[in-house]
């Protein structure tokens, strides 16, 4: 299958050429998935450098895995973005002397550090940076807030919690309110 | 977890903000309930996509697309069966650990044989002194009861191994020569036997002071680590 027969599939379609190690499908997937992929990573680790790194280490896995797809789980945008997030979010937790949070086991997780040993400069960092699309700023601060620090951030609600000097069950309830609307602004199209 | 998570557990996992024990709760509930994944995939993965899209968008750098097609396209070339010897030169800068080996199959014709064992240096075994320009040694290696057998043949810096009745082998799969020394085991040659069992590949980590050369029988070459179960062949020097 050549260049312009590739770029016509849709990404379901590509998965399983990229699984059977197509280079040229990896490339036209890169096209359509490269720039946000990296923009996420970008808007999460804070500098090219890295962004770059995290971006590479996630698509080379998805060309290595890509048998992996599952598409009764969603798009393969959604699944990309997904693996750059989780990636990202790793390299945050790492440089800041966190476990990565799938490698803890039980023990681990007791002693878990606190999230106060980050600056709140960096926190703040994290939760500022510029979302252009408009999902959360349409939302209440107090539930904005949470989702950025949870998905941007890397922060469990209970961390989240703490810094925020919050009573430990308040966070989950926002973040559900805050995804209820950006799910049902979602339904009337807002960003499509 | 006792019955479905709470909408309010969904949301948070969706966004990675459990604590690691829920987290890791919640996508094995995930696994087992078609209810939950529903609302995972129908509700809230859509709003988690948007979420993601929000950020601004800023162009990649042009190394970025450079250095993941050359990964891929490296990857691909070495998935085809002829390309064994490239994909193990590929992966040789990351096997920390093993010294310099012969990841590419070292195949030589019999007939070269005269002409490949050289000069001097007498370690083990017995020397040949053959005239006066070329002194090998040839180290016998013991028949085992299936008859494989052979001979190291060394010199001062390179060592080629003979052997005879070896197996055929399924297309694709190799013997991968090993050598022991006091430092340890690592890999040498990978050969291809001929049709009629015998083989020669040159083994140069074997010109050292080796204590040991074992053969097992690999589906790829490059290992690192023999497949000890498949051993066709082993002897101490
Ligand atoms: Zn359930």
């Amino acid at each position: 299958m050549n260049l312009s027969e590739l770029q016509r599939l849709a990404d379901e379609d590509l998965m399983p050429r990229i699984a059977a190690k197509d280079p040229l499908a990896f490339e036209v997937f890169y096209d359509r998935h490269g720039g946000a992929a990296f923009s996420l990573a970008y808007r999460i680790v804070g500098n090219r450098q890295a962004a770059e790194d995290v971006t590479q280490e996630a698509l080379i896995s998805i060309w290595r895995s890509g048998a992996r797809f599952d598409r009764a789980r969603g798009s393969v945008r959604a699944w990309t973005l997904g693996i750059v997030r989780n990636r990202a979010i790793d390299l945050l937790r790492r440089d800041s002397g966190r476990a990565p949070k799938l490698a803890l086991d039980s023990e681990e997780l007791l002693e878990k550090r606190p999230a106060d040993e980050l600056t709140e400069v960096e926190a703040l960092r994290r939760e500022t940076a510029r979302e252009v699309r408009g999902a959360l700023s349409d939302l209440p601060d107090e539930q904005s807030r949470v989702i950025r620090l949870a998905f941007f951030g890397g922060f469990s609600h209970s961390e989240i919690a703490q810094m925020l000097n919050e009573p430990l069950g308040t966070i989950k309830g926002r973040m559900r309110l805050g995804m209820d609307k950006i799910r049902a602004s979602l339904a009337e199209g807002v960003y499509e | 977890m006792s019955g479905h998570p709470s909408r309010d557990d969904l949301a948070a996992f969706a966004i990675g903000g459990l604590d690691e024990r829920e987290q890791r709760s919640v996508a094995e509930h995930l696994e087992g309930c078609d209810r939950c994944a529903a609302e995972m995939r129908e509700r809230l993965a859509p709003a988690v996509a948007v979420l993601a899209e929000s950020v601004e968008q800023v162009e990649p750098p042009d190394s970025l697309r450079e250095s993941v097609m050359a990964t891929v396209h490296q990857e691909a070339a070495a998935e085809s069966p002829l390309a064994e010897g490239a994909r193990s030169d590929a992966e040789a800068p990351a096997r920390r650990g093993w010294r310099a080996w012969t990841p590419a199959v070292l195949m030589r014709p019999a007939v070269g044989v005269a002409a490949l064992a050289l000069v001097v240096a007498g370690l083990i075994g017995y020397v040949v002194a053959d005239g006066d320009e070329a002194t090998t040694e040839t180290v016998p290696l013991a028949e085992s009861p299936a008859g494989v057998g052979g001979n190291l043949v060394v010199d001062r810096d390179s060592a080629t191994l003979h052997m005879h009745g070896m197996g055929q082998l399924p297309e694709g799969d190799v013997y991968q020569v090993w050598v022991a020394d006091s430092a340890g085991v690592q890999p040498s040659a990978a050969f291809v036997p001929h049709e009629d069992g015998t083989a020669t590949a040159a083994v140069p980590e074997a010109a050292g002071d080796v204590t040991e050369v074992m053969i097992t029988h690999e589906r790829r070459a490059g290992q690192e680590q023999p497949s000890l179960e498949r051993t066709v062949f082993g002897a101490k020097l």
